[in-house]
């Protein structure tokens, strides 16, 4: 008897994750994932600048190609393919179905209006795996989860369906930790939700020796033996630990025993890095009392006093969202019964230091790592594609209580005074202080012993029989600039080692390029002759074309 | 209830540390404020003793003993035996009897050999919990302190005193957030119902044996917010609103007096100052001499008027000198020493003023305590004295108006942390509503959700 | 108080007991106390009161006393010269000192544009400024706090400020380059997608044949080589520049390529961005 497979897929910003599924036992068979999203960029603005300039159709293109690619990767009869789920933000799933994206690229009403952008329905739908290029059996149903509002899509639907908070009584918090943070308060299954820009810098980005997380990079620290203790991520990235290091000079205390050579630190690692510093007071906001006033965790990788600022407002902009959500909504954050943390970086992140450092309300008592819940519920769907229409009525239920955070004057206020807290050093009390002049709850005490449920080892659970397989994807941009005299500054700029150049001929992959967000390679051009957009004009290969048969 | 309207004390010069206007007397030749100051002990008894009431009753016994003898041994011609209950001795009144009779026995035994005076002070342990169901009043651990109170009444104490805890859940909350408003209501308002409860019980017990009814403190508040405040560089919990509590403390443990306790109030109570200018009693005290038990920044300060010299708690353990109770009664001892010197010299004013200037600038808290400042507090008291609501607010007020006076005057300095939190507390007093109900009514509904060991039932209210 | 007046004094309190808190910190001060405050603050009234409820963020107050000072017949310019501005001067004196912090600015601007609003109406026009400044948030980007600390900053320093608001359209942003003549500009964004609107003003304002000395763009994702790469425009980093980069067009006429070599001396500190 032939098996009938199921695939979930999570399309998220750092990468594309797909688990194969048996649809009648829901047994995992096998998943594979990617390192990083096939569109140039380091954050989901950058993808979506990206495909602008690119067109959408070729953007799509390049996605596909790479979905595909990891399909094949999970090694089972693609023939018997039957269902497909896939889930993530309104911009990868707008990619994925190559539907209409400029409205998530300008929000305002006027650009809109000129460019004659009608945002289009972003609910949920089935289509058919040829109108998608997915190199499956055809007859397939492809499954796409509804967004709410361009800014919280289907991933947060995710979190919130997985926390199981929308049917029991209670006051929630349920949040993603992500460039894009989306929070949602949930009060006796009645959600009021926003989307945090918190920023790159929770990811590691714009933090100077920030990567995202890979082996090699710094994700956590401790308080050890006269210094900080480091942790590393391996080759499978499972954190060991490091050496021990005096962070007011980068002296190494301690050598740990299998050493893995650090290369940088990620986002976790940023946010353990600000909680030892506020406790231990090397970091005296805004500044930090060192002699070389960085906090130096090994050679060569250190945090400077702008990147201590970056995270500062990054986690400022969590807290402001907090508390303007529980304003909003009329509670006070120590009401709230329990946080639910969902995604990769809130599954590998302390929950005591974010507690610390207000990633979270420091009132958390109770504290979920939930781990990555776009794939578990496009697992869900796989074996119950019912669950779609459930799915569509939340979110039509969800849609009146999220509060835009941009043009909310609470969050305004209460952003500001953030500002005012990590760029001069205002101290927290007088904080505390003007919330009450603003007619604001002030920030609840520290919780001293939060009850932490991680439930699983790794972020995603079940690996299935035939294990994981990490694909490599990538697609190859090129251009020749004339006026090129070789001197190899773009090649040199480049941060991630994307681009190669040889008389004037550049080759750039697009799964390691940080795209518009970066542009060193254009803007350190002596010559001024490395134009980015260039090499937007891809290969054949790429273009839109009925004629070409993708063929199983 | 009679309440204070005026005070006892006309001045503040007329107070002064080992006199009081209602001296106390009791068995065993002791009086207090009667032109003397006497030492105190207390102990803890050691971990583990609790596990059965022999154990309980050995440890109690060997305290006795060794206070007894170290004080005969270095010439002491008084002391008070206080013994705070550890909750097992509160559970089981049968184990308060026994260890209450134990202590009774070695005093006056100490007593009849050496003409010794002695006093043996017996606090239960207030044991009630404050959660919605449980109650403070009715509840089993209700009923146990009544019969832990009467077994200790009826065996020897010669004393009886309790640090009652009505109102704690909401002064805790108020404290942790810098909520004003809050702390009045827990201290003022919770905290003065629910000691009427406790006290008009305790004088009753009281009446029927040779025992007097004490006094009790505010130590589950104000001594709270005094050591959430810490030391001069702790930002936590600002010391000026930690004086403006304190201030609070003694309106509402005058409500112990008012029920009938005559003194000496005890000794955690540092507001006692304030409630000593209010109604004439003896108080016991403890400073410097208590950093066996905890830190505070007045530790000279406090002796100025006090009757009782105390070392608050300390646990039964040997030291280089000594176990505890003879290392901290020969501590107290001498410093009671001292003062009695200079009662007997004529020059005890110079010296509590000495002892006050030593700390009346030290901080805030030690501000409002100096026996002149505590006397206007007191003062602030009486003028609103028929309302625990108004007289705690009116306390509160007075007590900010003294640190304000103080920094105009450029003789205390404050950080913009002590500042500005005392103008933000001062202004939400003062917007406060005049009417008590009133004032009642927002609270419980502001804080019946966020408190949730509040239950107004409690207060009967 | 006998003791308070014989012992008392006579007390050193170096040797008795030093509250450390305070020798670290500095004693609290009332705003009105510090000296730098006393020299800014008028002697004469209704100035002083106004001045005064600025600095204390007082809106209610500030309105009061300016309506006053109009009713007794005082000019409006003087109320606001004499008057609100003062009190905003002490204001970023303050703020300079590290006493006052953001929220602080926020409340005494209300304050002061309350009252300068009343002095206005009175007036029959705006007042004299020390220059017109346009701010913008870049088409098609939707957060303004970035702009609104601006434009508070700005006007707290006496310039007037007109705040287009945000997602503006590159064409409203030259009608109004058209209409104020502006002596300063400046834009933000918080999105790599919508700083692309910078570059397209430029172009604008070149085919338009206008131009403004220097266009300050800021904000959240904007990058420095990326502001450099096209003319008129200089890196702004932290809004509380602002004003030092509008007064080295006012009083020293630095032109665009100037103030970005001469960055950090401009605004008085050491910037990471610019060495």
């Amino acid at each position: 008897m032939k098996t009938r497979y199921g695939i979930a897929l999570d399309i998220g910003t750092s990468g594309i994750r797909a688990q194969a599924l048996d649809i009648e036992n829901g047994k995992v068979i096998s998943t594979a994932i990617t390192l990083r999203h096939p569109l140039p960029g380091a954050n989901v603005v950058d993808h979506l600048h990206f495909a602008i300039k690119v067109g959408r159709d070729t953007a799509h293109n390049i996605l596909i190609d790479s979905v595909n690619k990891v399909i094949k990767s999970l090694n089972i009869d693609l023939k018997n393919v039957e269902r497909v789920a896939v889930c993530g933000n309104p911009i990868q799933l707008s990619l994925f179905h190559n539907i209409e994206i400029r409205d998530l690229a300008y929000w305002g009403p006027h650009a809109l209006e000129r460019l004659h952008v009608t945002p289009p329905s972003r609910n949920a739908i089935i289509v058919n795996a040829r109108e998608i290029w997915l190199k499956i059996n055809q007859e397939a149903e492809i499954y796409i989860p509804p967004a709410i509002k361009h800014e919280i899509g289907a991933d947060a639907l995710a979190m919130l369906f997985k926390s199981e908070v929308l049917e029991k009584k209670g006051i929630y918090l349920v949040s993603d930790f992500g460039t894009n943070a989306e929070i949602a308060l949930v009060i006796d299954g009645e959600v009021y939700s926003c989307s945090a820009a918190a920023g790159p810098a929770v990811e590691g980005q714009m933090i100077e020796k920030g990567r995202l997380a890979s082996p090699g990079t710094i994700c956590d620290l401790e308080i050890g033996d006269y210094g900080w203790k480091t942790r590393i991520l391996d080759e499978d990235l499972i954190a060991q630990e490091g050496d021990t290091v005096d962070p007011s000079g980068g002296k190494i205390i301690s050598s740990a025993e299998s050493s893995v050579n650090p290369i940088g630190i990620t986002g976790t690692g940023v946010i353990a890095a600000y909680s030892l510093g506020l406790d231990t007071g090397i970091i005296s906001l805004p500044k930090i009392k060192s002699p070389d006033n960085k906090i130096n965790l090994h050679k060569e990788i250190y945090l400077t006093e702008k990147d201590i600022e970056n995270i500062g407002k990054a986690l400022g902009a969590f807290r402001a969202a907090h508390l303007t959500l529980a304003e909003e909504s009329g509670v006070f954050l120590d009401e709230i019964d329990a946080t639910y943390m969902a995604g990769a970086s809130g599954f590998y992140v302390d929950p005591h230091k974010s507690l610390n450092v207000g990633q979270i309300p420091p009132s958390s008592r109770e504290i979920y790592q939930m781990g990555n819940t776009s794939l578990s519920m496009a697992k869900d769907i796989i074996l119950d594609p019912g669950l779609l229409e459930k799915l569509q009525e939340i979110a039509d239920g969800m849609r009146s209580k999220h509060i835009t955070l941009a043009t909310s004057p609470t969050f305004e206020k209460i952003y500001s005074l953030e500002l005012a807290m990590c760029e001069q050093g205002m101290p927290f009390w007088m904080y505390n202080d003007w919330l009450t002049k603003y007619g604001f709850q002030k920030i609840p005490p520290k919780v001293s012993n939060p009850v932490i449920h991680k439930i699983f080892e790794r972020d995603i659970p079940e690996l299935g029989e035939y294990g994981l397989k990490i694909t490599k994807i990538g697609s190859v941009l090129e251009a020749e600039f004339e006026g090129c005299t070789n001197c190899m500054t773009c090649a040199l700029n480049c941060p991630e080692n994307a681009l190669t150049i040889e008389n004037g001929l550049a080759t750039v992959r697009t799964d390691r390029c940080s795209g518009m967000g970066c542009l060193r390679c254009e803007l350190g051009c002596p010559q001024k002759a490395f134009k980015y957009e260039k090499l937007l004009t891809l290969k054949e290969k790429y273009e839109t074309s009925k004629k070409l048969k993708y063929a199983i | 209830m009679k309440r204070f309207t005026k005070m006892v004390y006309k001045k503040p010069e007329e107070m002064v540390f080992g006199r009081s206007k209602f001296p106390v007397s009791q068995r065993w030749n002791m009086q207090f404020g009667a032109g003397y100051v006497v030492p105190e002990v207390k102990v803890a008894p050691v971990e583990g003793s609790e596990g059965s009431k022999e154990k309980m009753v050995a440890e109690c016994r060997n305290i006795a003993q060794s206070a007894c003898e170290r004080a005969i041994a270095v010439g002491l011609p008084s002391f008070m035996l206080e013994q705070e209950h550890v909750s097992h001795q509160t559970n089981n009144p049968e184990w308060a009897a026994e260890t209450t009779r134990v202590q009774a026995e070695i005093l006056e035994k100490y007593y009849e050999e050496y003409g010794i005076r002695v006093s043996l002070r017996q606090t239960p342990a207030d044991i009630r919990i404050e959660e919605r169901g449980l109650g403070l009043r009715g509840s089993d651990y209700d009923n146990n302190i009544e019969e832990t109170m009467e077994a200790c009444a009826a065996n020897g104490a010669s004393d009886l005193c309790i640090e009652t805890m009505g109102g704690k859940a909401l002064s805790d909350y108020g404290i942790a957030r810098g909520d004003i408003r809050a702390i009045l209501f827990g201290i003022g308002v919770l905290g003065s119902i629910d000691m009427e409860y406790m006290w008009k019980r305790i004088v009753n017990i009281c009446k029927k044996y040779d025992c007097r009814p004490g006094g009790d403190t505010d130590c589950s508040q104000a001594n709270t917010a005094m050591f959430m405040a810490g030391g001069l560089l702790d930002k936590d919990v600002s010391h000026t609103v930690a004086a403006l509590a304190r201030g609070m403390g003694a309106a509402r443990s005058l409500v112990a007096v008012e029920c009938g306790a005559v003194g000496p109030l005890k000794d955690c109570g540092y507001e006692n100052p304030i409630v000593k200018s209010i109604s004439g009693v003896p108080i016991a005290m403890e400073g410097k001499n208590a950093v066996c038990a905890h830190s505070d920044l007045m530790g000279n300060l406090v002796c100025g008027v006090t009757d009782v010299w105390s070392n608050e708690s300390v646990y039964h353990r040997q030291e280089m000198g000594g176990t505890t109770p003879e290392v901290w009664l020969q501590a107290t001892g001498y410093e009671a020493a001292l003062m009695n010197t200079a009662l007997q010299t004529g020059q005890e004013e110079v010296l509590r003023d000495l002892y006050t200037l030593t700390d009346k600038y030290r901080d805030p808290q030690a501000l409002i305590l100096a026996y002149d400042n505590a006397h206007r507090i007191g003062k602030a008291i009486v003028k609103y004295g028929k309302d625990p609501y108004l007289r705690s607010r009116a306390a509160a007020l007075e007590a900010g108006k003294i640190i304000n006076e103080a920094v105009d005057a450029n003789k205390l300095y404050l950080t913009r942390f002590e500042r500005d939190s005392l103008d933000n507390t001062l202004k939400i007093l003062e917007d406060l509503p005049a009417d008590r109900d009133q004032f009642i009514d927002e609270c419980i509904r502001a804080y019946s959700r966020k408190v949730p060991d509040f239950n107004p039932k409690n207060y009967e209210l | 108080m006998s003791y308070n007046e014989e012992l008392e004094p006579k007390i050193d309190q170096d040797f008795v007991a030093v509250r450390y808190n305070v020798e670290l910190e500095g004693p609290a001060i009332t705003p009105e106390n510090d000296p730098d405050v006393q020299a800014i603050l008028p002697k004469d009234e209704p100035y002083r009161s106004i001045a005064r409820a600025v600095l204390r963020g007082d809106t209610e107050e500030s309105t009061i006393k300016v309506k006053e000072g109009l009713n007794s017949g005082i000019p409006p310019m003087d109320i606001i010269n004499n008057g609100l501005m003062k009190g905003m001067d002490a204001v970023n004196e303050l703020y300079t000192k590290g006493f006052y912090f953001l929220p602080d600015l926020m409340l005494s601007g209300d304050s002061m544009m309350e009252g300068l609003k009343e002095s206005e109406e009175a007036l029959g026009h705006k007042s004299e400024t020390k220059g017109t400044v346009v701010s913008f948030v870049a088409e098609g980007d939707p957060h303004d706090i970035g702009k609104n600390l601006v434009v508070m900053f700005l006007r707290a320093n006496g310039y007037n400020a007109i705040d287009l608001g945000r997602d503006v359209p590159n064409e409203d942003v030259v009608n109004a380059v058209r209409e104020y003549k502006p002596l300063f500009m400046t834009g933000t964004a918080l999105m790599t997608t919508t700083m692309t609107a910078f570059p397209k003003v430029v172009e604008e304002l070149e085919k338009n044949g206008l131009e403004v000395p220097a266009i300050g763009c800021g904000g959240g994702a904007v990058r420095k080589d990326f502001i450099e790469s096209f003319p008129m425009s200089v890196y702004g980093v932290k809004a509380y520049h602002t004003p030092k980069l509008a007064d080295s067009i006012l009083k020293d006429k630095k032109t665009w390529k100037e103030i970005r070599k001469k960055y950090s001396k401009i605004v008085g500190e050491f910037v990471p961005e610019y060495d």
